[in-house]
C-alpha cells in the first residue's frame, strides 16, 4: 500500500516503564489510515487511545521500526528530524487548557504561523481565519486570557491553534467533547472540507453518532488491542450492543426499537434522514 | 475499565443485555410542579461577573431567578460560553454572586459561615477533571470530601467502597489519580462527590469524556440517586439526556431564555435551532416528518414515535 | 529531543504503595526519624560515617521495597549541574585551610586531600537527602503526612497559629514536585507538538536545550498558578474548610514497632554526634 498515511503494526507502550508504576497502554495496535480519509478511533475509557494518538505526532517514540510509520517516515528512527514531521502532522489533545500556554488566545493561536515566519497582515489572516473556522468570534476573543474561558470556548481555541498550522494530516482527540451542537456541526462540516481538500483526519470519540456520520474508516481498540477495523456501517451492524463499551448510533438504535414494534423498516439504514425518509415511506403508503 | 456495575446484574462486559437501558427512559414521569414545598436552592436577580486584569469585566450571568426543589431533576442547557458552569458554581457557594442572592436550605452562600452545610448539601462535580487532585492515591482522593466533613471512619470506608464500586473503580483503587486516563479521571471527580452524599448532586458535563456504556450507566445510576429522593441537576450538550429530567431550563448568553418540561422546551424548535441547540435523535426525525406535511406531534423517545406511529394506523 | 515522559518522573514527592512496613509505621515517627537523619547527614564528619548512613538509608529504602534506580532517577534532569558544580568546587577549592596534603597543582589550580573530601561528602549528603526525603514521601499518603506535620506543630497551635494549614501547606509543596514535573512535561508535550523549526539541533544541541527550557519557565509560572487556583476550588468543593474536625480514611496508631524504630532513629543522631569529637577518617 503506497498511499497509507500512517501505518502503526504491532504496537506495544508501557507508560513509566522500568519503575513501579508502570502501566501497560498499547499491547497490541494496529492502525491504517489511506492518505485523504477520515478515520476514527473508538473504544472505551482506558483502551488506550489518547496514547495511539500521541504515537501519530511522534510526542512518543516506539521502541523499534517498523511498527510507527507516519507521512512514509518511521518515527523510530533516531535521527528522523520531528519538526519537520510535526510542521505536517497537527494533534489537538484531549485535554484543551492542557495545549494551550500562551496568555492571550490570539498568540496561542499563532504560535505555529509565527514559527513558519508568517507575520503581520498574512499572520492576522491565518488566525482570523481560523477563528471562524471554529466557531469564534475573532474580535471579541482575540484579546481574551486563555484560561478565563469556558470548556468549550477553551477546545475551540485549541483546534483553531492546530488548524493555523494548515496541517496535511490532523489528529484530534475527542475534539468535539464539550461542543455545543452548532459547534459540533461546524467541526463536522469543516473536517468534511479538508477531507475534500485532500486533508487526513484520525480522531478518537466517543459519540458514535459523529463516528457514523463523519468517519469513511474505523479502529476500535479495546485493552491496548486493536480488536477490529471496517467501515463504520459495516462494523456496527455487525457489533452487538454493549460490546467493548461500545452502543451502536442512536439511528441504529432507533431503527431496532422501531423493528421490534413490529414496523416495516428495511436494512441497512444508518442515518436519522435516512431513517426519517424509511419512516416517510411507510407512512405514506 | 468496568462501568457503573453496582445497578443491576450486568456485570459481564460484552454481551450484556444493554437493550435495557438503551433509551434510557427507565422511570419516565408526569412533571410535577412543586408549588406547595419550600425550595431547595433559591435563586433570585443573580447577576456574575468575572473580574480579569485590565479588561472590562465578563458579564457571565444576567438577572437569573430560579427555583430547585428538593428531589428535583434539573437540566441546564446552552451554548459554549452561555453560563452554565458559573451558574453551577454560584449555587454551590463557590462564587459569590456580584448582584443578587442564592440560597440553599435557606442559607446565604454569601456567609461563610454556612459554606460548611451549604457544600456538604450540594455536591457539585466540576467540569474539568484534570488537575482537581488532592491525594496521592484514587482510594484517599474518593474519601477527602467526607473526610473534611468528619464521617466516622467506619462509614467513611462504606462510603468509598460503594462509590468506588458505583463508577467502576475498584480496579484502580491503588492507582495514581495523576496517571489515570481522562474518562476514568472523570469517574473519580464523581466518586468524590458521591462519597459526600449530597441532597443535591451537580454533574457539569460529567458523562462528556464517558465512553458509550459508561454513559448509558450514569445517567442509569443518576436516575436510580433521583428516585432514592436526591436532587439532581445536570449540565450537558447531549440532549437526549435531557428527556427524562424534570424540568430543563436554556442559557442564553447569560440569561435564562427558556424553561418548562423537556416536552415544552422541546417544541420551541426555531428559538432552539437559533441559539445554537438541537433536538434529541427522536426529535430530529420527526421535525422532518412533520416538515414533510405528516401530523405525528412531537414524539422525543423510541417509546412515543412507535405510539405516534401506531394512533396514525389507526386514524 | 528525548521522549519527555522522562520530565514528569520525579520520583521525590511522589507516592508509592508497596505495602512494606516503612509504609506501616506511623507518620510521626517517619517525620522525625526522617529529620533526625537529616540532621546525622549534617552533622556526619569524614567519609566512614557518611559511608555508614548512606548505606543505612539504602537499606531502609530496600526495607520499603522501593527500587533504588527509581529514586535516583530523579538525579537525572540535575545530573550536568551537579557535574559542573562538582569540577568547579573540586578545582577552586584550593588549599583550605592548610595543612592537607596537595595532590595537583598546575598555576593557580590546586588540588588538595581536603578539597576531595569536600566533594565526595557533599555529593554523598546530597544523595542521602534525596533518599531521606524520598523515602518519607513514597511511603506515606499526603493525608498522613498532613497529620503527622500537624501533629508535631501541636505546640503552635496551642498558642494560636494555623498548624493544619501550615501541615497542609507543607505537604503539599512537598506534592508539588512531580506536579511541577508534570505540568512541565505537558507544556513541553504541547510545545512540541507544535513546534516546527527544531532544524538542525543536533549541532547546537545546548543552546536549543537551554532555549527550550526558557521557553517553557514562563508558561509553568502561568499554569501552575492556574492550577493552584483550581486544585483550591476543587477542595472547597469538597468541603475542605481546614483540618478541624478532619477525620481519616486510614488512620494511623503508633505501635510498638514505631517506639522500637523511633529509639533507633535518636541512637543513631546520638552516635553520630558523638564520632564528631573523635578523628575518623
Ligand atoms: N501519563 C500516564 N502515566 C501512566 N499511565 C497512564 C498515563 N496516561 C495513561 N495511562 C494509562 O494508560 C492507559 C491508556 O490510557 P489512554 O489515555 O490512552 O486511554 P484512552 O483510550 O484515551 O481513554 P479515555 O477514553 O478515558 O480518554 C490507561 O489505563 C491509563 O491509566
Ligand atoms: N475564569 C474566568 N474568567 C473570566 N471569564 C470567564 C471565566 N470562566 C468563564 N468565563 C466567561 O464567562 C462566560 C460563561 O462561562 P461558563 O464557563 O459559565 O460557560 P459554560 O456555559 O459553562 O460553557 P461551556 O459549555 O463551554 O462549558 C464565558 O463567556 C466565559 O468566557
Ligand atoms: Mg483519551
Ligand atoms: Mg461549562
Amino acid at each position: 500500500m503506497i498511499d497509507a498515511v500512517v501505518r502503526i503494526q504491532h504496537l506495544a507502550h508501557t507508560y513509566l516503564a522500568g519503575t513501579p508504576l508502570a502501566a501497560q497502554a498499547l499491547i497490541d495496535a494496529s492502525l491504517t489510515v489511506l492518505h485523504g480519509s477520515v478515520t476514527a478511533v473508538v473504544g472505551p475509557n482506558g483502551a488506550g487511545k489518547s496514547t495511539l494518538l500521541h504515537f501519530i505526532n511522534a510526542l512518543v517514540r516506539p521502541a523499534s521500526d517498523d511498527q510507527v510509520q507516519v507521512l512514509g517516515l518511521d518515527t523510530h528512527t533516531p535521527s528522523l528530524d520531528i519538526g519537520v514531521l510535526r510542521r505536517r502532522v497537527g494533534l489537538v489533545m484531549q485535554y484543551p487548557q492542557q495545549q494551550l500556554f500562551e496568555r492571550f488566545v490570539g498568540d496561542d493561536i499563532a504560535f505555529g504561523p509565527r514559527q513558519e515566519g508568517l507575520q503581520g497582515e498574512a499572520l492576522r489572516k491565518r488566525v482570523f481565519e481560523a477563528m471562524e473556522v471554529v466557531g469564534l468570534n475573532p474580535l471579541t476573543f482575540i484579546d481574551r486570557h486563555t484560561f478565563s474561558l469556558s470548556g468549550g470556548e477553551m477546545r475551540r481555541v485549541a483546534l483553531a491553534g492546530v488548524l493555523a498550522m494548515q496541517p496535511e494530516l490532523l489528529i484530534l482527540d475527542e475534539v468535539t467533547t464539550g461542543l455545543d451542537p452548532r459547534g459540533r456541526k461546524q467541526v463536522h462540516e469543516l473536517l468534511r472540507n479538508l477531507r475534500d481538500r485532500g486533508i487526513t483526519v484520525v480522531f478518537a470519540s466517543n459519540d458514535m453518532d459523529e463516528v457514523l456520520e463523519i468517519a469513511d474508516h474505523m479502529a476500535v481498540l479495546y485493552q491496548g488491542r486493536t480488536v477490529a477495523e471496517d467501515i463504520p456501517t459495516v462494523l456496527f451492524n455487525s457489533m452487538q450492543s454493549g460490546q467493548w463499551g461500545l452502543l451502536p448510533p442512536a439511528a441504529m438504535r432507533i431503527r431496532q426499537g422501531l423493528v421490534q414494534a413490529g414496523i416495516p423498516l428495511p436494512p441497512g439504514i444508518s442515518s436519522l434522514s435516512g431513517l426519517e425518509e424509511a419512516l416517510w415511506q411507510v407512512w405514506r403508503d | 475499565m468496568v462501568y457503573f456495575p453496582s445497578l443491576g446484574s450486568y456485570n459481564d462486559r460484552d454481551g450484556i443485555n444493554v437493550e435495557a437501558f438503551i433509551s434510557l427512559a427507565p422511570c419516565r414521569r408526569e412533571t410535577v410542579f412543586f408549588t406547595m414545598a419550600e425550595p431547595f436552592i433559591k435563586v433570585e436577580n443573580l447577576f456574575y461577573s468575572y473580574e480579569v486584569p485590565s479588561m472590562e469585566p465578563i458579564p457571565a450571568l444576567v438577572d437569573i431567578s430560579l427555583r430547585i426543589m428538593p428531589g428535583e431533576f434539573l437540566a441546564i442547557v446552552g451554548h459554549n460560553g452561555s453560563g452554565k458552569s458559573t451558574l453551577a458554581k454560584c449555587i454551590s457557594g463557590l462564587l459569590t454572586p456580584t448582584q443578587g442572592q442564592v440560597s440553599v436550605l435557606g442559607l446565604n452562600t454569601r456567609q461563610p459561615a454556612n459554606q460548611r452545610q451549604i457544600r456538604a448539601a450540594v455536591g457539585l462535580v466540576l467540569q474539568n477533571p484534570d488537575n482537581q487532585f488532592v491525594a496521592a492515591v484514587v482510594e484517599e482522593e474518593v474519601a477527602f470530601g467526607a473526610e473534611n466533613l468528619g464521617i466516622p471512619q467506619d462509614s467513611l470506608r462504606r462510603r468509598v467502597d460503594q462509590a468506588l464500586l458505583d463508577t467502576g473503580l475498584q480496579q484502580e483503587r491503588y492507582a495514581n489519580p495523576h496517571n489515570l486516563s481522562a474518562g476514568l479521571k472523570s469517574r473519580l471527580a464523581i466518586a468524590g462527590i458521591l462519597a459526600i452524599a449530597p441532597q443535591c448532586l451537580i454533574l457539569d458535563e460529567s458523562t462528556a469524556l464517558l465512553d458509550p456504556l459508561s454513559r448509558a450507566s450514569l445517567l442509569l445510576m443518576l436516575h436510580e440517586l433521583h428516585r432514592s429522593g436526591l436532587a439532581i441537576v445536570t449540565i450537558t450538550h447531549y440532549m437526549d439526556e435531557v428527556i427524562d429530567t424534570d424540568r430543563v431550563i436554556v442559557l442564553d448568553a447569560g440569561k435564562l431564555v427558556i424553561e418548562g418540561s423537556p416536552r415544552q422546551v422541546f417544541q420551541q424548535e426555531a428559538r432552539l435551532r437559533e441559539i445554537g441547540l438541537d433536538l434529541p435523535p427522536v426529535g430530529q426525525i420527526a421535525r422532518g416528518l412533520r416538515t414533510r406535511g405528516l401530523d405525528i406531534g412531537y414524539p422525543l423517545t423510541v417509546e412515543e414515535l412507535i405510539q405516534a406511529h401506531q394512533e396514525h394506523k389507526y386514524d | 529531543m528525548a521522549s519527555l515522559e522522562g520530565l514528569r518522573h520525579v520520583s521525590i514527592g511522589q507516592y508509592l504503595p508497596t505495602g512494606s512496613f516503612v509504609h506501616r509505621l506511623d507518620a510521626r515517627l517517619k517525620l522525625a526519624a526522617c529529620v533526625a537523619l537529616l540532621a546525622a547527614l549534617l552533622l556526619a564528619r569524614g567519609y566512614l560515617v557518611n559511608i555508614a548512613l548512606l548505606i543505612a538509608i539504602i537499606g531502609l529504602v530496600t526495607a520499603a521495597r522501593l527500587p533504588l534506580s527509581y529514586l535516583l532517577a530523579s538525579l537525572k534532569p540535575a545530573l550536568p549541574f551537579i557535574v559542573i558544580l562538582t569540577v568547579m568546587q573540586l578545582l577552586f577549592y584550593g588549599r583550605g585551610t592548610g595543612g592537607s596534603a596537595v595532590w595537583v597543582e598546575w598555576g593557580s589550580l590546586v588540588i588538595s586531600a581536603e578539597g576531595v573530601q569536600l566533594v565526595v561528602v557533599s555529593l554523598i549528603r546530597f544523595i542521602g537527602l534525596l533518599l531521606c526525603v524520598s523515602l518519607l514521601t513514597n511511603t506515606t499518603t499526603s493525608s498522613a503526612l498532613t497529620h503527622g506535620v500537624e501533629w508535631w506543630l501541636r505546640p503552635l497551635t496551642a498558642i494560636g497559629l494555623p498548624g493544619h494549614e501550615l501541615a497542609l501547606v507543607l505537604a503539599i509543596a512537598l506534592r508539588f514536585l512531580p506536579i511541577l514535573g508534570e505540568e512541565l512535561e505537558a507544556i513541553g508535550q504541547a510545545q512540541a507538538s507544535r513546534t516546527i523549526t527544531t532544524g538542525t539541533v543536533s549541532r547546537w544541541h545546548f543552546m536549543a536545550g537551554a532555549r527550550r527550557i526558557a521557553n517553557l519557565i514562563v508558561p509553568l509560572f502561568v499554569s501552575t498558578l492556574r492550577r493552584a487556583d483550581e486544585l483550591a476550588l476543587a477542595m472547597q468543593a469538597r468541603c475542605y474548610q481546614g483540618g478541624k474536625g478532619r477525620t481519616q480514611l486510614n488512620p494511623s496508631n503508633w505501635r510498638t514497632a514505631d517506639t522500637f524504630a523511633a529509639l533507633v532513629a535518636v541512637a543513631v543522631l546520638a552516635v553520630v554526634i558523638i564520632l564528631r569529637h573523635f578523628p575518623i577518617p
